[in-house]
């Protein structure tokens, strides 16, 4: 990862996650449960419990309900709102196992357009 | 939809052809099997010795599957066919097709049978519209089965067609060498799957399950269940039984579970082809239409509308927070967001809609846990109409796209020149629609007792209360066109009433929010000759500067409409004008086999004798279907108070006899009962097409109509 530079869309994934972390429940998602595993090409592995619209890091998730794959400037594009979440998977540039209809609900964890 | 055409569907998957089972679809025709808002299949002709078979029969087995008979054209009445040929075709997640030759002479045949095969992907909105395509379409044999492609950047989508009998398989088709010995017969069966890319995993049904045999059972039980779960219609009017099936087959045939949602149960899709996905005013109101017959198709509704609730303020899909959504696609165009469809806010009226739904069914169910659940997403709905609906600040709410890919008109006469002057012209953005209003003045309403009696906000039951008496007084005052006798159509952008004369009227006898005087002089009108056809009450009244009996929302006669206005009827004590309308319309139903399309002309009965088919009409359509079901409702009286179940019938003379059995709601099952007493002067040389009230009236059976709790 010393190749990364500042700034670049590698760089930028540990941060947002680190926010998504710490912005607490979502009101929309209070409800909802569940875990995603997120694959993100050039910027690593990254496991989200969501308990009651709360999303917390964690080191391993063994049995998520999605996978997703995803190249790291779609995924900041899509977590800064510069992207649709529901029109990218759509256009086949995100992979998914497991749970469709939880991976999209990520799109209520992201700010505007995604 | 062709007269001609057949379909069949499964879900968001369909099958159109002609009576043969053949496709031969050009870009702007809705032949072909579409599934996920994509055509995959748009060619599918199965010619003998390079000859396309004639048409013994067709018969439709049930929703999913048809069967074709055909014979080679002989070329001469004098010489009989020797041939017997019969496709059997399901859908599923694609579809199969079985398809059986029999040599019925003494002796042996050979014959070169080819299934000629091609797919265009396009888009529906493509089909619709007739745009051309942007990526690169691929043909081949892969694995031995043929492989047909298309793709643009990632987007990739598949159609993959193999057999069980040999065949020679080329990029247009397949091609079986057949040799049949005399009295003999051969057969294939034929899988055509779909690929939504290696992360879509198509749905179920047919592989899991062995294919067109293996799928069967598994629908024909789901099928009947549905069917028995459903409460039980006898009528001495015949017509109404069959209607009734009819009705409850075809809203089974609709119901559509998109992996985008995670409810278990399903929701209805609007309608085939065109709206076979998520739509907001559509769901809610065939989930309204169907509630005391169906209940958990509004459970789903609700749950899934809530789940893609507005969040943000996106111009492009006119999204705004507590917004309910218009529609959801899936295709190509929406998935490069030259559609906003992913999903596009664009109505006006589908965010009280859900709230009365959300009333409406735990009123019906007493299931207030939903209630409960869904309260955050019921605020917001009710904030988006305080704060977002109203665009200009004239205290109404209205619409008024904000790109150019947005809608028109954002309420249910959505098309672009539905909301006219009484000379024609068309009004101005952003337009305030009566029926919303009336719509917005029932959620309030309905929310009030809501905040008062599950949510124990009486602060906010108060507050609105207060908003929805004060909504009334003003439309009242403000859409009153005194000279007319009736509620303008809309006040549009410059602040004017559109004055056109049209069905919407009805639908604020519905909400409630027209004042009594104003509810009777509205009465006379829709049943008057200018607004009544005889089969039903047109969109536009003969006579209005806009008015064509076929066009779209200027004049057709749609079903849902009287429906809703049959009911609007019954709650103002019309139940006379409620059972003339209800008895029109279910007449016309007769005529369509029992299936009412969307839309049909809206030419005077008096000079048409038969209903005529609006041209595009979408068939079976989820609100069409649920009318006949709300309009038993509506005649029937039937109303839940508390866990029991009020019936107040009143019901066209002609009915003779109707009882409908267990009927589900808080009470558990009831029944209801009623005998027709209102003389409705509508059909004359028509009696015979339409049946009588053929069954005797039962001396056993109680004299007056009674309701059972």
């Amino acid at each position: 990862m010393s190749s990364i530079s500042p700034g670049t869309p590698n760089a930028k994934v540990p941060q947002i996650f680190q926010r998504l972390a710490a912005q607490g429940q979502s009101a929309t998602l209070r409800r909802t449960n569940g875990s995603y595993e997120f694959d993100i090409v050039d910027g690593g592995q990254w496991f989200i419990e969501l308990v009651n619209g709360r999303p917390t890091i964690r080191e391993k998730i063994e049995h998520p309900d999605c996978s997703v794959t995803i190249n790291a400037a779609d995924f900041v594009d899509i977590a800064e709102g510069r992207k649709n979440l529901v029109t990218t998977f759509f256009q086949g540039r995100i992979g998914l196992t497991g749970d469709l209809a939880f991976a999209l609900t990520f799109r209520r964890l992201v700010p505007v357009a995604a | 939809m062709s007269g001609q055409s057949v379909s069949i569907l499964e879900g968001n998957t369909f099958v159109v052809s002609d009576r043969a089972g053949n496709v031969s679809a050009t870009l702007t025709e809705a032949e072909g099997l579409f599934a996920w808002d994509t055509r995959f299949l748009s060619r599918w002709v199965l010619t003998i010795d390079g000859k396309v078979p004639n048409v013994l029969s067709t018969d439709d087995l049930h929703y999913y599957e048809v069967q074709f008979f055909l014979v080679p054209g002989t070329g001469t009445i004098y010489v009989d066919a020797d041939l017997s040929i019969m496709r059997k075709r399901a859908v599923g997640s694609g579809f199969s097709e079985d398809i059986l030759i029999r040599n019925e002479s003494p002796k042996p045949v050979h014959l070169n049978v080819h299934l000629e095969a091609a797919a265009d992907f396009a888009d529906l909105f493509e089909v619709k519209d007739a745009q051309p395509k942007k990526g690169e379409l691929y043909q081949g044999v892969r694995d031995g089965r043929l492989t047909l492609g298309y793709k643009r950047g990632t987007f990739n989508r598949e159609t993959y067609i193999t057999s069980t009998a040999p065949a020679t398989i080329d990029a247009q088709g397949l091609s079986f060498d057949v040799n049949i010995p005399a009295h003999g017969e051969w057969s294939t069966r034929i899988e055509v799957e779909i690929s939504l890319g290696p992360d879509w995993i198509p749905a179920t049904v047919d592989r899991a399950r062995g294919g067109a045999d293996g799928g069967h059972p598994a629908r024909g039980k789901d099928l009947k269940k549905w069917l028995e779960g459903s409460p039980t219609l006898h009528c001495d009017w015949s017509p109404l039984n069959g209607i009734y099936i009819r009705s409850l087959v075809d809203l089974a045939a609709l119901r559509f579970h998109p992996r985008v949602i995670s409810e278990l149960g399903a929701l209805p899709a609007a309608g085939l082809p065109w709206f076979m996905s998520i739509f907001g005013r559509d769901s809610v109101i065939t989930s309204l239409q169907a509630l005391p017959f169906v209940p958990d198709l509004s459970k789903t509704t609700l749950r899934a509308l809530a789940a893609w609730q507005g969040t943000r303020i996106d111009d492009f899909r006119d999204e705004e927070p507590g917004k309910i959504l218009h529609e959801l696609r899936y295709g190509e165009l929406t998935a490069f967001e030259e559609r906003p469809q992913s999903p596009y806010y664009g109505a006006a009226d589908a965010t009280p809609l859900f709230l009365i739904l959300l009333d409406e069914y735990s009123s019906w169910t007493g299931d207030y846990q939903i209630v409960r659940d869904l309260e955050l997403e019921a605020r917001a709905a009710l904030t988006w109409i305080d704060a977002y609906g109203d665009h200009n600040g004239d205290g109404y709410v209205d619409y008024q796209k904000r790109m150019e890919t947005g809608l028109e008109n954002q309420c249910w006469k959505d098309s672009w020149n539905s909301i006219l002057f009484a000379d024609g012209s068309n009004s101005k953005l952003p337009r305030a629609t009566c029926e919303i209003q009336g719509y917005v003045y029932d959620a309030k309403v309905r929310c009030a007792r809501l905040a008062r009696e599950i949510w124990n906000d009486p602060e906010l039951a108060v507050r609105l209360d207060r908003s929805a008496a004060e909504l009334k007084a003003r439309f009242n005052r403000d859409y009153w066109l005194e000279a007319r006798g009736c509620f303008a159509l809309a006040i549009d952008g410059d602040g004017r009433k559109v004055d056109s004369m049209t069905s919407n009227i009805g639908h604020l006898l519905w909400s409630g929010i027209a004042d009594e005087d104003k509810a009777a002089r509205c009465v006379e009108h829709l049943m008057g000759d200018k607004l009544f056809t005889g089969w039903g009450v047109r969109t536009m009244a003969e006579g209005e500067g806009g008015y064509n009996p076929i066009g779209y929302h200027l004049g057709t006669v749609w079903p849902h409409d009287n429906s809703i206005i049959a009911w609007g009827l019954t709650r103002y004590g019309y139940r006379k004008e409620a059972a003339k309308i209800a008895l029109g319309i279910l007449q016309a139903s007769v005529f369509f086999l029992d299936r009412l399309p969307e839309a049909f002309a809206g030419y005077p009965r008096s000079l048409t004798q038969y209903p005529v088919e609006y041209p595009t009409a979408c068939s079976p359509q989820a609100w069409a279907t649920g009318a006949p079901l709300l309009l038993l409702r509506a005649l029937l009286g039937m109303q839940p108070v508390g866990n029991r179940l009020l019936v107040d019938a009143e019901l066209p003379e002609r009915f003779g006899w109707l009882e409908l059995l267990d009927i589900p709601g808080a009470w558990g099952r009831a029944d209801a009962f009623g005998r027709g007493r209102i003389p409705v002067d509508l059909d004359r040389l028509e009696a015979t097409l339409l049946g009588s009230t053929a069954a005797p009236k039962a001396k056993s059976r109680p004299v007056e109509p009674v309701g059972s709790t």
